[in-house]
């Protein structure tokens, strides 16, 4: 009769456990690895940083599976503590020194190399690749959270609404970090613009 | 509204996804404003260039990220030969110090005869010192001819003359 006791009450705690979409984190983790870490990637500009903090966010979305309470989308849960992490992890000094001095740093001219010019001539990549250039260089100092914002906005390509979820920020403070990073990047984009006008 | 040219708010809803409720009056200006039409058109393909070129280089880091490119092998291989050669050096010398080793001790029982040969020598020795002794001519000052003869006989006949 004890056993039989316990055994209910075991059964009524599984029920009681809640099922996320976490539990089966190697399908969450393949579904949505390479947009995590192409965040990660482009805001630290370094793989091996990137790498080891997606394999941190996947991780902390499973031991955190419980606090899923369904209210936003996986990808917004994930890039939530995503940006948590690179919070934490662009706080130390550590990473000022090595974001410089890592031979795995991603920059202006890995990007252009990975420019796509399917029907374009040889000038017009030229310009596209100078526009390019122009604007990582204006993205990379822009202050973090303008940095962030705007790579979620035009990379991710999520909504205002969705980024003020991952950000935890009212949707104003959004809208006014993502409308002065477009200025500073209209600015560059244009004087860019008017230095090729003239040669 | 088509006085000033738009702002980022206004670009912003431009390049968004609710470009199908887009505010006429924006398209007008842009219809009317061609610094504005082409720095959308402009700004609109770089952002799209940066997106498509974001998404490839991160690919390839994750790729290279996953499935490390296997640098160690050449760091790996060059300690295993250092080991080796290392090994070889201490291994080489003490084969050919065990071996002269064992030599000694062998000819060790060889070495008796040679002390009776250094006996008889000695003996010799003494003899022909003798000689020297007994004779009035040392015996290197003598004549070749005599030198070669006995030296018995060689001293006898010195006396007699």
């Amino acid at each position: 009769m004890p056993q039989q006791t316990i055994q209910s009450g075991e059964m009524s705690l599984a029920s009681e456990e809640k099922v996320t979409p976490f539990d089966d984190i190697a399908a969450v983790h393949a579904l949505y690895e390479a947009r995590i870490f192409r965040f990660l990637l482009l805001s630290v500009r370094d793989r091996d940083v990137a790498f080891s903090l997606t394999q941190d966010t996947f991780l902390n979305a499973w031991r955190t599976r419980a606090s899923f309470r369904g209210d936003c989308s996986i990808a917004t849960w994930l890039t939530r503590i995503a940006v948590n992490l690179l919070r934490s992890h662009t706080r130390t000094d550590v990473f000022r020194f090595w974001k410089r001095a890592s031979e795995t740093a991603v920059d202006a001219d890995d990007l252009k190399s990975w420019l796509s010019h399917p029907a374009r001539s040889a000038e017009s990549t030229l310009i596209a690749r100078e526009q390019l250039e122009e604007v990582w260089h204006t993205v990379e100092q822009l202050s973090s959270l303008q940095r962030t914002i705007f790579l979620l906005r035009f990379i991710d390509e999520i909504g205002l609404a969705e980024i003020a979820q991952v950000m935890n920020m009212p949707l104003p403070t959004v809208k006014s970090h993502l409308y002065r990073a477009l200025d500073h990047v209209r600015a560059g984009h244009s004087s860019g613009s008017r230095k090729r006008g003239r040669g | 509204m088509n006085d000033h040219h738009l702002t980022s708010e206004e670009m912003e809803a431009l390049f968004s996804d609710l470009q199908a409720k887009e505010p006429q009056d924006r398209t007008q200006h842009l219809e009317v404003c061609p610094q504005c039409s082409a720095e959308v058109e402009s700004l609109r393909g770089t952002l799209e260039d940066l997106r498509t070129a974001a998404t490839a280089s991160a690919e390839h880091h994750r790729r290279v990220a996953i499935m490390p490119v296997p640098s160690h092998r050449t760091p790996r291989m060059m300690w295993t030969l250092l080991a080796a050669t290392t090994l070889i050096c201490i291994a080489v010398p003490l084969t050919v110090y065990q071996r002269h080793a064992g030599v000694t001790v062998v000819s060790a029982p060889v070495q008796p005869p040679q002390t009776t040969t250094a006996t008889i020598t000695d003996e010799q020795l003494w003899n022909s010192i003798q000689d020297d002794l007994d004779s009035s001519v040392p015996k290197p000052m003598l004549p070749l001819a005599a030198a070669s003869t006995d030296s018995t006989s060689s001293t006898d006949n010195t006396k007699e003359n």
